[in-house]
């Protein structure tokens, strides 16, 4: 544990954490990197989204297109770039709403538990009995294409996952020594919940909503790939994939781009929560 | 006879949640707007007429009445009728259910038959070759989309090399080598991300039993290295791995959707699809119960199979 030393700057804190995790190391510096390219997207990208270079379309990666062209002549990466924005989106919505709630109700089950837990988790078996995807696709095919309806779709899906993490981490805290201790002096049920479980519980939801944020990503780009998330012109992922494919023969960058675009994203998330784990939890190493 | 007290406690359970499942898809289905009458009709749709048509769908009625009629049916084996076509949906689903378990199955033997041998060199020798390329395919099998790593299997081996087709199939009693070739690409889709799940799980697993010291014993005994692994180490390890297979089989079904879609396979789940975006009710709740039973189904294999791996949870069960 010597790399665990105050780090004085910066830079000696990055090598200390490239140090005790690589795996947080790159997860952490892919999402980093992604997320201000994202949101500074606006200041440098060279082209509009949807903007059309009639005399170049389909055209293989050059120096005005360094991604290449899709059918309409639009910038593949200027277009990867803003896709991007969408993907992180509905990632962060999710899991921030399947998180609060799922949370919420995992702690109230854990710490009450009897008749009030079987009441808040026997739903969420119920709920966890259908594959994601046909739950997602059943709630945007009936409610609409848009990138709020896909936020709520995932999270309902993300809800019962969270509530089980939660769950079974405040089941491990509540007798705890400190926790019995707090009692004894009189604290209430919410301030035991709130200021001496709910952080002590923190460290598996967070590496729960690591992976889950890469899932997310792979749920909007299915779902858009299906015709039932983002809707055209809209760059996400998923629609580009699906778009390319009409053109992959003469094209083949036009599935390529978005594809391994998709897949780094998810690679950072599935990095930075692995290796969270297993900073948290060495013994479990691997799992 | 404990044993089959067990099972028949574990069917019993299955009612209620099959129930509640029940339940859950028609509200979910009910709650959302949208009226099916109104994209039957399309353009035609007057205010008489939808209320014709809402009619003879029996949409005008109470939800719950709705429901106990639906599922009277449903009881009886009438899975009602495509609002569209006026098909049956049993036979609908009888048509596909086919494609989607051949689909799920051959998948499911590929990931078990790469991820579990390969998991065990894994633990076997840390940091070896095999550990390391469990780390990969653990790693990049999750990350990348299954309906990418379709497209680009079609784009090399299909298009480009002319191996295998991109899409359509034969019926398997029709032609069983036509089929395979078929459903190869397909299967190895959906395999990849089931073999990185499974390749880890294997992995830990095997590890944690070789650290016992039943295995010491057995290798000071002087017991040959292979009978240790395959016959005393595997068995003790096959809960969890059975357990994540179980688990994963939703995934599957999950993931043969968007398979299903990018190989042109008529599934159950480009049945859904298609079914979700006219809102059929009768073709989508008939498929989502479908879906949540061959899952329910499968979990309740898997709590079977443990009873036979380790009897000590025979007695505790139920």
């Amino acid at each position: 544990m010597r790399n665990m030393k105050t780090a004085p700057n910066p830079l000696a804190a990055t090598r200390a954490l490239y140090r005790s995790s690589r795996s947080v190391f790159f997860g952490g510096a892919i999402i980093l990197t992604l997320a201000i390219m994202t949101a500074t997207a606006p200041w440098y990208s060279p082209y509009a989204p949807d903007a059309m270079d009639f005399m170049a379309p389909l055209s293989g990666p050059s120096q005005a297109h360094f991604l290449g062209t899709d059918n309409f002549g639009r910038d593949m990466f200027t277009r990867v770039i803003y896709g991007y924005q969408i993907s992180l989106a509905v990632a962060l919505g999710s899991v921030g709403f399947g998180m609060v709630v799922g949370v919420s109700l995992g702690l109230l089950a854990g710490y009450f538990g009897g008749v009030l837990e079987n009441l808040l988790m026997r739903p969420m078996d119920v709920l966890m009995a259908f594959p994601a995807i046909v739950l997602v696709v059943a709630l945007t095919g009936f409610v609409g294409r848009d990138e709020s309806v896909m936020i709520m779709a995932v999270a309902v899906v993300y809800v019962p996952i969270f509530a089980r993490v939660m769950r079974g981490a405040t089941l491990e805290l509540v007798n705890e020594l400190f926790v019995e201790g707090a009692r004894a002096r009189g604290a209430s049920h919410l301030r035991l919940m709130l200021r001496h479980i709910l952080p002590n519980a923190i460290p598996p939801v967070l590496i729960q909503a690591s992976i889950l944020m890469g899932i997310a990503i792979l749920l909007e780009s299915a779902l858009s790939f299906i015709g039932l998330g983002t809707q055209p012109p809209d760059p996400s992922l998923g629609l580009m994939l699906s778009e390319g494919r009409s053109f992959m023969q003469q094209a083949p960058w036009m599935v390529l781009v978005p594809g391994l675009a998709i897949s780094l994203a998810v690679l950072g998330f599935n990095l930075l929560g692995n290796g969270l784990q297993e900073l948290l939890n060495p013994a479990g190493k691997g799992r | 006879m404990r044993f089959l007290r067990y099972m028949g406690g574990r069917l019993l359970l299955l009612l209620p949640v099959l129930f509640g499942t029940s339940i859950l898809i028609f509200l979910l289905l009910r709650l959302i707007p949208g009226d099916p009458a109104a994209v039957i009709l399309g353009l035609r749709a007057t205010p008489e007429r939808l209320a014709i048509v809402r009619g003879e769908l029996g949409l005008d009625l109470p939800v719950h009445q709705q429901y106990s009629q639906w599922l009277g049916k449903v009881l009886a084996g009438d899975l009602g009728k495509d609002f569209r076509s006026n098909e049956a949906v049993s036979e609908l689903l009888r048509v596909r259910l086919p494609v989607t378990i051949e689909l799920t199955l051959l998948s499911l033997v590929m990931a078990i038959a790469v991820a579990v041998p390969l998991g065990i060199r894994a633990a076997i020798k840390p940091g070896g070759l095999a550990d390391r390329a469990a780390m990969l395919l653990g790693l990049f099998g999750i990350s990348i989309p299954d309906f990418w790593l379709g497209i680009m299997l079609i784009l090399v081996f299909s298009l480009g090399l002319r191996m295998f087709p991109s899409s359509g199939y034969a019926r398997l009693h029709e032609d069983i080598l036509i089929n395979l070739r078929s459903f190869f690409l397909p299967s190895l889709t959906l395999a990849v991300g089931l073999a990185a799940v499974l390749v880890r799980v294997t992995r830990s697993a095997v590890l944690e039993v070789l650290e016992r010291d039943f295995v010491k014993f057995l290798r000071a005994k002087g017991l040959r290295e292979r009978l240790v692994i395959y016959q005393h180490v595997l068995r003790n390890a096959s809960i969890p791995i059975v357990t994540i297979i179980g688990l994963q089989f939703g995934y599957l079904l999950g993931g043969a959707v968007i398979v299903e879609e990018v190989f042109s396979l008529p599934g159950v789940g480009r049945l859904i699809v298609s079914a979700t975006l006219e809102r059929n009710y009768p073709v989508v709740q008939a498929g989502m119960l479908v879906v949540a039973f061959m899952f329910i189904l499968v979990n309740l294999a898997t709590d079977l199979l443990y009873g036979l791996l380790n009897p000590k949870i025979r007695g505790a069960g139920a």
